[in-house]
């Protein structure tokens, strides 16, 4: 078992993204704080050292990811509105950005993950596929189909 | 920036969720049975000890069955009135004992050695009453060992020495010959050994 000290600087460090994958998959704030806790203590529980700081997230990322969905495989969540989840948002509308983040999240999980891991994390081919457990080759159709869908939604603009 | 990492940057967790986050991971942590690393090494050894044993006698068996393992090759006499005989296999055990007098075969019978490693066997020996009084009045014992094992005798002698026994220790040559019958022979110098036969050595 971690120490409490460790535990406590990884909640610190990686929390954000965290919370973003959660929402990626649009849990209600409440799924999303358990979902959190789940994640850190099976960080706690983990024994094996990690070689990189990015090693530690992209575990993290990895144990987020699964969370979620085996969350969604148990039951049908209902849908939300987007500004429950994120506060920050109802401030702020008339940015762009509120529709660029529901097209994403409207996207089939399979495509809204491999998107938001490559635009937003920044991950290449190799670390999706090891953050998500696809075959390298899957993460490439995926992305292209999805970013396909993604101009489709947003009307054709690129997404730079 | 692309569109992506402006849309989701504004998402954060707050210091509340941080903290909330820690204190309950925190609660759990601390009610887990911590099983630590060294308890889990210890458990591991142990079962590797006991599969490496379950080898070892497979592999004896395997090797010439429970004849070799029983086979003394070496063996070592004690005499100071209580006189015993030990037959020691290839790894070290006790396999055989045998009281060259009555006193001796009484000693035997209060404490059995066999199965046990020769030094502790000897331990066990030297722990019972009657040799304990006669280390305390100073009886000197004679040790005869006899084996291929070079190292076996210094074990023998610096047994005694630590029990501070008036001793001396004799080397027969190796364990292939015959040994000692029953008419116990002190200091026996009947072996054709290779070290020049005689070899005392005294303690004390």
């Amino acid at each position: 078992m971690r120490s409490e000290e460790d535990v406590k600087k990884a909640i610190y460090t990686y929390s954000d993204s965290i919370k973003r994958i959660c929402i990626l998959y649009l849990k209600s704030p409440q799924d999303t704080e358990d979902i959190m806790q789940n994640v850190f203590l099976k960080y706690a529980m983990h024994d094996k050292p990690f070689e990189t700081e990015e090693h530690r997230k992209a575990w993290l990322m990895k144990v987020a990811v699964n969370a979620c969905r085996d969350l969604l495989k148990s039951f049908y969540r209902k849908k939300i509105a987007l500004t429950d989840v994120i506060p920050e948002m109802a401030a702020d509308e008339d940015s762009q950005d509120g529709y660029v983040l529901e097209a994403v999240l409207s996207l089939p999980a399979k495509y809204k993950e491999v998107i938001y891991l490559k635009y937003f994390e920044g991950y290449d081919g190799g670390e999706i596929a090891q953050i998500t457990g696809r075959k390298l080759n899957s993460v490439y159709k995926l992305l292209d189909r999805g970013r396909d869908m993604l101009a489709q939604r947003l009307g054709g603009d690129d997404l730079e | 920036m692309n569109k992506i990492e402006k849309a989701f940057g504004n998402i954060k967790a707050d210091d509340a969720l941080k903290e909330a986050t820690f204190e309950k991971v925190a609660a759990q942590m601390r009610t887990r049975p911590e099983k630590s690393k060294v308890v889990k090494q210890r458990k591991n050894a142990r079962r590797f000890a006991a599969v490496a044993a379950v080898l070892v006698v497979a592999l004896v068996f395997a090797g010439g069955g429970y004849h070799v393992y029983a086979k003394p090759v070496s063996y070592i006499t004690m005499n100071v009135n209580p006189s015993v005989e030990l037959g020691i296999n290839r790894w070290d055990k006790v396999v055989e004992c045998t009281g060259l007098n009555d006193d001796g075969s009484e000693l035997l019978n209060r404490v059995d050695v066999k199965g046990l490693n020769y030094k502790n066997a000897m331990e066990e020996l030297i722990g019972d009453e009657q040799i304990q009084s006669c280390i305390n009045k100073g009886d000197e014992f004679a040790f005869s060992v006899t084996s291929e094992d070079d190292s076996m005798v210094n074990e023998v002698e610096s047994i005694c020495s630590g029990h501070g026994m008036k001793y001396h220790c004799n080397r027969e040559g190796n364990g292939t010959g015959e040994h000692h019958g029953q008419n116990s022979e002190i200091n026996s110098n009947g072996g054709n050994g290779q070290n020049g036969g005689h070899g005392h050595r005294h303690g004390r």
